[in-house]
């Protein structure tokens, strides 16, 4: 995503400290955030690789016996091709089954090793670091911000962060009414300030029911 | 930042998933009541498979009288699962032990990287808005990294915790001397659910 400021609440922070002394090679830096901001897909890859292994492990056990001519533990596959043939004509719906099921598997590990798998993390410039930031982070960060700005408890706002937006909800006391706009242009300050990428939107939202007690 | 092949991982993902899509498909195909032309296919597979299998005799005594077409499947299995068996047990490798390793004619300049862990866990722990730290090395391209992955309180902003990151470790840059500086990544998260920061009920 390009790094193209949505909005400007402050202009003078949208300045962003580039690494004028790339000291450390840029590539380096480039390469360690790409691989931290993304999944590596090896827990996926492991669990296959571990059914692979039992699979063709049995597959193979059943191939010494059926070399061996023993009759086999559970199904030989010598006899594959012969009991697809009959299981398709006696119970069509059964093997039906089965291949859409394996079709479905087949789908789910293509689109995992197709899509991005993005961590749910953005980057902050540096001069020497590589800094990565959990979205919980930002989030705690903003909703403490928006609790200051506000004059609120803290059961009172809750955060939420995505890739380029920042969601902040108030649940004001019942029968009071919350500054929304201070909270908002707290949060934008504060994400104006330290320029997170990419960049992050927030956007204050009062819940329709207040809360007795709160 | 380990040194697991990330291509490498997505691309058998893919293909494993490609294959699994395909075989699946002909599956079910083959029971469709309206697809008499994939089961004709089928049965000639089949008839194809016995003539096969009766004709590859190994020609040796008993037990060894059958075809040898198993045993080449057995042999493919076992490569298969010796592979797979490689390939689980060598990701998430790439740490390493030590951050500077010259060797230069004075002699061998060897230093671990818990020197560099201790120095930054020192120089952050204090810190109020952190709750733990960590330092790791690993190895990356051949050449040593550290990642210092810092857990703040809740509710902190992450700015001053990096900067103070990033000044230690420039610190740690004229300690070592060396040249070509470590790449350093430092990873903020946040309080654990387990083990909560405590929240500095400062207003």
């Amino acid at each position: 995503m390009t790094t193209a400021p949505t909005k400007d609440p402050s202009a003078g922070s949208q300045s962003k400290p580039t690494s004028a002394v790339a000291r450390v090679p840029s590539g380096v830096t480039r390469r360690i955030l790409r691989r931290e901001t993304h999944s590596s897909r090896s827990g996926a890859t492991v669990v296959m690789l571990i059914v692979l292994i039992l699979v063709v492990g049995y597959v193979g056990v059943e191939a010494v016996y059926a070399a061996l001519g023993q009759p086999p533990l559970l199904f030989s596959p010598v006899d594959a091709v012969a009991t697809l043939l009959s299981a398709a004509t006696a119970q069509p719906a059964l093997v039906i089954a089965a291949g859409i099921a394996a079709a479905i598997l087949g789908l789910v590990l293509a689109v995992i090793g197709l899509t991005p798998g993005r961590r749910g993390r953005h980057t902050i410039d540096d001069d020497r670091v590589a800094v990565v930031v959990d979205d919980q982070v930002i989030a705690a960060s903003l909703a403490r911000n928006a609790r200051i700005a506000g004059g609120l408890a803290p059961g009172q706002v809750t955060a939420w962060v995505a890739r380029s937006s920042a969601r902040i909800t108030i649940t004001p006391a019942s029968g009071s009414t919350a500054d929304t706009d201070a909270v908002l242009r707290a949060a934008n300050d504060e994400l104006g300030r330290i320029a997170y990428r990419p960049p992050v939107t927030a956007e204050a939202r009062v819940t329709p029911n207040g809360r007795l007690g709160a | 930042m380990t040194t697991t092949n990330r291509f490498a991982n997505r691309l058998f993902l893919i293909v494993l998933g490609v294959i699994s899509l395909a075989v699946g498909l002909f599956v079910a195909a083959t029971a469709l009541p309206a697809a008499p032309l994939l089961r004709d296919w089928l049965t000639t597979a089949r008839d194809a498979q016995s003539t096969a299998l009766s004709n590859t005799r190994a020609g040796g005594n008993e037990p060894f009288d059958g075809s040898y077409l198993p045993w080449l499947l057995a042999v493919l299995c076992l490569l298969i699962v010796i592979i797979a068996l490689v390939a689980v047990v060598t990701r998430g490798r790439g740490r390493t032990d030590r951050v500077v390793d010259l060797d230069e004619n004075a002699g061998r300049v060897i230093v671990s990287s818990s020197f560099a862990e201790t120095a930054l866990v020192d120089a952050l722990s204090s810190r109020r808005d952190v709750a733990s730290v960590s330092v790791v090395a690993y190895e990356l391209k051949g050449a040593p990294a550290l990642k210092v992955r810092l857990r703040l309180t809740a509710g902190s902003a992450p700015t001053d915790a990096v900067q103070a990151a990033s000044g230690a470790v420039r610190g740690l840059d004229r300690v070592l001397g060396g040249e070509a500086e470590i790449p350093v990544l430092v990873e903020v998260v946040g309080a654990s659910p387990v083990r909560p920061g405590a929240d500095s009920r400062v207003r």
